[in-house]
């Protein structure tokens, strides 16, 4: 984003004041009165003292609810809404003109039915909190470029964005150019011609993400998102192996732009820039949609794409208390950074569990985000006034569109910013897809390959510490050496002699090979394939 | 594997095994698959090669083809073999395996880390000339001439081997000893490298119950033996399941298969389950000619 060296990022939360003017309908019924708080400069009494037909003048129907001393809430029709609030802004005396909010008893997570919701502890710090006070008014479509998203979840399936205009009869109603898009579409393979409209999850990630920003409220079942206003398009690219190309990503993204969405999730990377990727994250910024990306799992500080893009946020993770996360990657590109450590959230067939890293603190950026959106009365920002909500601070006072409506009614917390965006620290190295769950391995692979000298190095980054254990097998199945060794937190390199455990040296040819990290918190695996050619 | 020292089950030379052209046609093979080394007293017919050749004699003339994916498709094998009869006593096999390993990351090293440049292929072939030799009613005798080329990116090793085997049926019970790569030859690689290799033995012994038949057997490499077991039950006249686990003793795996014959034509599906590298299947078919 712009300003990325913009350290102390300022989340600016809008509490009430976002979510319009309250609107009330007129005795007869007929047509929708909003209320406006007009400050005098000096005594109400000289405002009052202006004849009756100045204020009808200025807007016809316009009457005064209530005075204060200094205040005058006035009642005015809707449609003379911006007559109205220029022509009082010309009069002498008024200071200012304001839309006369709405307050309701805010949405504490701990007085939801969602039986879960208390053990979803990134729903509790202040900076949340602030964020689920802000009332939605509106739906804000949300794309999920990822895994897919299991639609039948108890707490996702009423939060799936259903593009009425297309019926699954195998033809392209709608005419967009994809068939069946009823729920979305799958890119993945889209590149190599496949593609399709089974966007539902193959690996489990997406559901996550999806949960985390949109999971149903109040629904006795599970818990619940930052915003449950929010309707999720499913857009996967991505296998189940949480692969796959950024070609495929790019025409997903593009999709979710014209599909509506208005923030596109994307909850994965790769360190290599992609031309076709930025030119689709430019195409979101061109039609106003904002494009949250994750920086990273690597702990390092070498920059992911789509994340580093300048038109996009790149979100790091942090814990609970504000501090980042080990695992996060951290560099000048990451923009903010959110709650990503051990996130309960939404899994395939129904069910619930816990994943970390920036993955899920993208989630919880894109549903702050979004809730902050889903209270503005119209769609009508660009890329940059959208990220000004999550870290600028204006008072430049207006009340006519949904810019200015930011500008003029935001109430600043400091407190907000203090979580979402800590300070970052520079410094160091690698990289490559993210995908996360509690106890992970990424980046394995042993280096060189094929191996031509005495050893080669198992490299792997683990995002937990625990004590890893590297099998390698013959191409019959059978284990020729094993390799034990704690695991530290980030990449760990581990060498291996060629000896097998028999003592013979291992001759030329391909291995199979599992590396398998323990930790507390769970085990993960992964395998590759090793050649020697001596 | 477990060293059994002199306890073995049973008292048969066994020497010391390789890890080449034997085995790549033992893994390619769709038949054998799910009872491995324990069919070295009871294999028929050109896939025998991979185990013992004293087994193409009994089959006469054949012909088969399969294609297997291992360990969640980690590689793919295919075979196909054909055998001939001569007169009533011989015959003569030849049968040919590949192994195909792709997407193979290189990778290369940057400061401590490692970073994939692309990717390359592992291809191996392994085929094998037999000679079967029916000596009597209860015993035969058989030896293969096989071949074997490995290619790694652009580099190549190739080897000869040299095999004997010989089954011998005593009182209802099959004994079946095998040698493979008798000459124990190198692979010699384009790079200069060689890799020394040694000889496979393999003992087993099997008995027909009336439609079940076990097996075990033993192999030796290097100072430890590993032992595998195996049965072969006729379930209906056209229709048999096997199913065998090798090295019981240690890092065991197992496999089962089913063989249907109709007529003069046998489908054959194999599946094998290692704890560590996930699932094997493999297809096949065999046509007597």
């Amino acid at each position: 984003m712009h300003c990325k060296n913009r350290i102390h990022l300022t989340i600016v939360i809008l509490v009430a004041a976002l979510v319009g003017p309250f609107m009330v309908s007129d005795a007869k019924g007929s047509e929708e009165m909003v209320e406006y708080i007009v400050k005098t400069s000096g005594s109400v009494s000289r405002i009052q003292g202006l004849p009756g037909q100045r204020l009808r003048f200025v807007a016809p129907g316009a009457s005064i609810a209530s005075t204060t001393p200094e205040y005058i809430v006035v009642k005015i029709q809707k449609s003379s809404e911006a007559e109205w609030v220029s022509g009082m802004s010309k009069v002498a005396g008024v200071e200012s003109v304001e839309p006369n909010y709405p307050v309701q008893i805010s949405d504490s997570p701990s007085a939801l039915n969602d039986p879960l919701v208390s053990n979803q502890a990134h729903l509790f710090p202040p900076t949340i909190m602030a964020a689920l006070q802000v009332v939605p008014i509106r739906v804000v479509k949300v794309a999920v470029v990822d895994t897919g998203v299991d639609h039948t979840h108890p707490d996702l399936a009423s939060q799936m964005a259903v593009n009425s205009a297309e019926t699954i009869n195998s033809s392209d109603d709608d005419r967009n150019g994809f068939i069946d898009d009823r729920y979305g579409y799958s890119f993945y393979g889209y590149s190599a011609g496949r593609g399709g409209s089974d966007t539902r999850d193959v690996h489990g990630h997406g559901t996550h993400v999806a949960g985390v920003i949109a999971a149903a409220a109040n629904n006795g079942v599970f818990g619940v998102g930052i915003n449950p206003s929010a309707r999720i398009i499913p857009v996967p690219f991505m296998d189940s192996t949480g692969r796959g190309t950024q070609f495929d990503g790019a025409a997903a993204i593009k999709y979710a732009v014209d599909m509506g969405a208005e923030i596109i999730n994307c909850s994965w990377g790769y360190y290599i820039y992609s031309g076709v990727l930025a030119d689709a994250v430019e195409y979101a910024k061109s039609r106003g949609v904002l494009v949250v990306a994750a920086a990273g799992n690597d702990g390092s500080t070498i920059t992911q794409f789509p994340a580093s893009f300048s038109s996009a946020i790149s979100v790091g993770s942090c814990g609970i208390n504000g501090t980042r996360s080990s695992f996060s990657n951290r560099n000048s590109e990451v923009d903010v950074l959110a709650y990503g450590d051990s996130i309960l959230s939404t899994l395939p067939s129904g069910q619930y569990g816990r994943m970390t890293g920036t993955s899920q603190a993208t989630g919880v950026v894109v549903g702050v985000l979004s809730r902050l959106l889903s209270a503005m009365p119209t769609r009508s920002m660009t890329v940059e006034q959208i990220t000004g909500m999550a870290r600028l601070q204006t008072n430049e006072p207006s009340v006519i569109d949904a810019r200015q409506y930011i500008a003029a009614f935001t109430i600043t917390t400091a407190d907000v910013a203090v979580a979402m965006a800590t300070p970052i620290e520079p410094s160091v190295p690698p990289v490559q897809i993210l995908s996360t769950v509690s106890t992970t391995l990424s980046k394995v692979m042993n280096f060189p390959n094929p191996v031509r000298t005495a050893s080669t190095k198992f490299g792997f980054s683990a995002s937990t510490a625990g004590r890893t254990k590297i099998r390698i097998f013959d191409l019959g199945g059978r284990c020729v050496k094993t390799i034990e060794s704690p695991t530290s937190q980030g990449d760990n390199v581990v060498s291996w002699d060629l000896m097998g455990d028999n003592g013979q040296l291992s001759g030329n040819g391909t291995y199979l090979y599992n590396v398998e990290l323990t930790s507390d918190s769970g085990m993960a695996k992964s395998r590759g394939k090793l050649t020697v050619l001596r | 594997m477990r060293r059994l020292g002199g306890s073995v089950i049973i008292a048969l030379m066994l020497l010391e095994s390789t890890t080449v052209a034997g085995p790549l046609l033992r893994q390619a093979s769709v038949k054998w698959h799910s009872v491995g080394v324990s069919a070295v007293s009871e294999p028929t017919g050109v896939e025998s090669m991979g185990v013992n050749p004293a087994g193409l004699v009994a089959q006469g003339q054949q012909f088969i083809s399969g294609y297997s994916s291992h360990f969640q498709n980690a590689y793919t094998t295919g075979i196909a073999g054909t055998s001939f009869s001569l007169g009533q006593s011989m015959t003569i096999g030849v049968i040919g395996a590949l192994r195909r390993i792709d997407d193979i990351p290189e990778t290369v090293s940057v400061g401590s880390s490692g970073v994939q440049v692309g990717s390359f292929a592992d291809t191996e072939l392994s085929a094998k000339v037999g000679f079967g030799l029916r000596l009597n009613p209860n015993w035969s005798v058989g030896v293969a001439l096989g071949g074997y080329n490995h290619a790694i990116t652009s580099e190549t090793g190739s080897q000869w081997t040299f095999d004997l085997g010989t089954q011998y049926v005593i009182n209802g019970f099959k004994l079946g000893v095998s040698v493979q790569n008798v000459n124990q030859g190198a692979v010699q690689w384009t790079t200069g490298h060689s890799d020394q290799t040694t000889m496979e033995v393999n003992a087993g012994i099997s008995k027909d119950w009336g439609g079940i038949t076990t097996m075990v057997s033993a192999s030796q490499e290097n100072s430890d033996i590993a032992c595998n077991i195996a049965a072969i039950i006729e379930v209906w006249e056209h229709l048999v399941i096997m199913g065998g686990v090798q090295d019981v003793f240690d890092q065991w795996s197992g496999g089962v298969g089913i063989n249907l014959s109709l007529d003069t034509t046998s489908l054959l599906y194999s599946y094998g389950q290692s704890t560590d590298l996930g699932e094997t299947h493999k297809i096949g078919v065999e046509f007597a000619l």
